[in-house]
C-alpha cells in the first residue's frame, strides 16, 4: 500500500502455474464486473508471447473508491520466465492464488506454492498480503475438489472459492472477498473509504 | 553531436579536420548550455521551496516540489515532450507534458521494463542498471534510475539521444534529494495522520457510493 499525494495505491496479483486461468479471470472481472466509469484503462494492458500467453504480466488500473486505486496485475505462469515473475510479486497487497483443479495440474500446483511462500519468506511486506484461493477449471471433468484442493495444498486457513474463469462462476464473489479483506485493512489504519 | 561522437578515444592522435573541431566545439557548448539552464532552473526551483517553513504540509511541499522540478526538465530541454517521475512500483510521482497515456499503465509498463533490465544486470554480474534508452520510429525515450525511482524522458525523434540523457543524468541529481524525502513524508502521512478520504457529494445532496465492493454487494443482492 502506498500513499501518493491524495491517493492510496493498493497492487493485487493473480499468481499461480502456467495455463491455469489467471488472465482469463482477469480478463473476465475487467471485462464483465468492473463498472467501466472505474477502469483508468479502456482495455487490459497486457505483455504477451509471440503464442499469446503471458510474457511479462496484464495489468488493470482500477479505482475502486474515490482516492483508491487498486493496480491488479496477473503474474506470467510460464517457468521460462520466473526470473521476472517474483518481481511482479514484490509490494502486493493482495494475492489471488490461482489452483488449476485439473488432477494432472496437482503438482504443478504444489511447486507454485512453494515458490510463493519462499517469495513470502524472503520479500519484504509479502507476508501481510492478503490471501484468496481460486479452484479454478471447476466446469472440466477431470478435476479435484476444492475441499481435496485446499487440505492437500495447505491452503485451509485462506478463503477459497471455486470457480470458473471462462464463464465468471465465483469470481465476483472472490473479488468481494478480497475487498473486504482490503477494506478492512484500510479501515484499521485509519482510512474512511467510500 | 555527431563530431562528438566521432571522436572516440580510439581515434587516438587522429588529426580532426577544423571543421570538425568547430562542429565539436558549438556541440560542447550547446550541451555545457543546455546543462547550466537546466541546472539553473532546477536550482531554483528547489530553492524557493525548501524554503518554506515545515510542519504538516512538508510532505505536500515536497510532492510539489519534485513537479516543480519536473517541469523544469521538460521548459529547460529542447524537445522534451514529456518528463515523468515515478517511484520503484510504477506509481506515477509527477507528470508534466503532452503524453497520450494514462500515468498509472505508462508507470506500470515502466517500473516493469526497468525491473527486466536489472533482472537481466543480475544475470550479467552487474550491480545497478542505471539508465535505459529506448528508441522509436518517432520518439526518443531515457529512463534513469533514481533512488527509490525513476526519471523518464520523453522526447522527439530529432533531439539527439544524447541531450536527453544527458537532462536525464542531471536531473537525478536534482530529484534525488526530493525523491528521499518524499518517501519520508509518505510514511509519516499514513502512519500519523490518518487520512480520512473526501466524499463525494451527489447533486442531490446524498453521498454517492463510489466503491467497487459497494457496487459489486449491491448488485449481488439483486441478484
Amino acid at each position: 500500500m502506498k500513499v501518493v499525494g491524495d491517493r492510496i495505491y493498493l497492487k493485487l496479483i493473480f499468481f499461480g502455474t502456467a495455463l491455469a486461468g489467471k488472465t482469463t479471470a482477469l480478463e473476465w472481472l475487467f471485462y464483465h464486473a468492473i463498472p467501466d466509469e472505474m477502469k483508468l484503462v479502456k482495455e487490459l494492458r497486457q505483455v504477451k508471447t509471440s503464442f499469446g500467453q503471458t510474457l511479462l504480466f496484464d495489468f488493470a488500473p482500477i479505482e475502486i473508491s474515490q482516492n483508491v486505486v487498486t493496480r491488479i496485475f496477473s503474474a506470467t505462469g510460464q517457468d521460462y520466465y520466473k526470473g521476472t515473475r517474483t518481481k511482479v510479486l514484490a509490494d502486493s497487497d493482495g494475492i489471488f492464488i490461482v489452483i488449476d483443479s485439473q488432477k494432472k495440474a496437482l503438482e504443478r500446483n504444489q511447486e507454485i506454492l512453494q515458490e510463493l511462500w519462499k517469495c513470502v519468506e524472503e520479500m519484504e511486506n509479502l507476508s501481510e498480503a492478503e490471501i484468496v484461493a481460486l479452484y479454478n477449471k471447476n466446469d472440466l471433468e477431470e478435476i479435484h475438489s476444492m475441499e481435496f484442493l485446499r487440505e492437500y495444498l495447505g491452503l485451509e486457513k485462506y478463503d477459497g472459492f471455486s470457480t470458473c474463469a471462462l464463464t465468471g462462476d465465483n469470481l465476483e464473489d472472490a473479488l468481494i472477498a478480497m475487498l473486504r479483506k482490503l477494506t478492512a485493512k484500510l479501515e484499521a489504519k485509519g482510512f474512511v473509504l467510500e | 553531436m555527431w563530431a562528438l561522437r566521432n571522436r572516440s578515444p580510439s581515434d587516438g592522435g587522429r588529426k580532426v579536420s577544423d571543421q570538425a573541431t568547430k562542429r565539436s566545439a558549438g556541440a560542447i557548448f550547446f550541451v555545457a548550455s543546455v546543462q547550466r539552464l537546466f541546472y539553473t532552473r532546477c536550482s531554483n526551483a528547489l530553492v524557493r521551496l525548501h524554503g518554506n517553513p515545515g510542519g504538516s504540509l512538508r510532505g505536500e511541499l515536497h510532492m510539489k516540489s519534485i513537479s516543480e522540478t519536473v517541469r523544469s526538465i521538460l521548459d529547460s530541454v529542447p524537445g522534451l515532450k514529456a518528463a515523468v517521475v515515478i517511484d520503484s512500483d510504477g506509481i506515477p510521482i509527477a507528470l508534466e507534458g503532452d503524453i497520450d497515456m494514462e500515468p498509472e499503465d505508462l508507470g506500470a509498463m515502466l517500473a516493469s521494463a526497468f525491473q527486466c533490465y536489472q533482472a537481466l544486470g543480475d544475470g550479467l554480474g552487474q550491480f545497478y542498471c542505471e539508465l535505459v534508452t529506448a528508441e522509436f520510429d518517432g520518439l526518443n525515450v531515457a529512463q534513469q534510475m533514481m533512488p527509490r525511482g525513476s526519471l523518464v524522458l520523453v522526447a522527439e525523434k530529432t533531439s539527439p539521444m544524447g541531450v536527453i540523457r544527458m537532462a536525464a543524468k542531471n536531473g537525478r541529481h536534482v530529484l534525488s534529494e526530493a525523491m528521499e524525502t518524499t518517501a519520508e513524508a509518505r510514511k509519516r502521512f499514513m502512519e500519523e495522520h490518518k487520512l480520512r478520504l473526501p466524499r463525494t457529494i451527489a447533486p442531490d445532496g446524498k453521498q454517492k457510493a463510489l466503491s467497487l465492493l459497494s457496487f459489486l454487494e449491491q448488485k449481488k443482492k439483486k441478484g
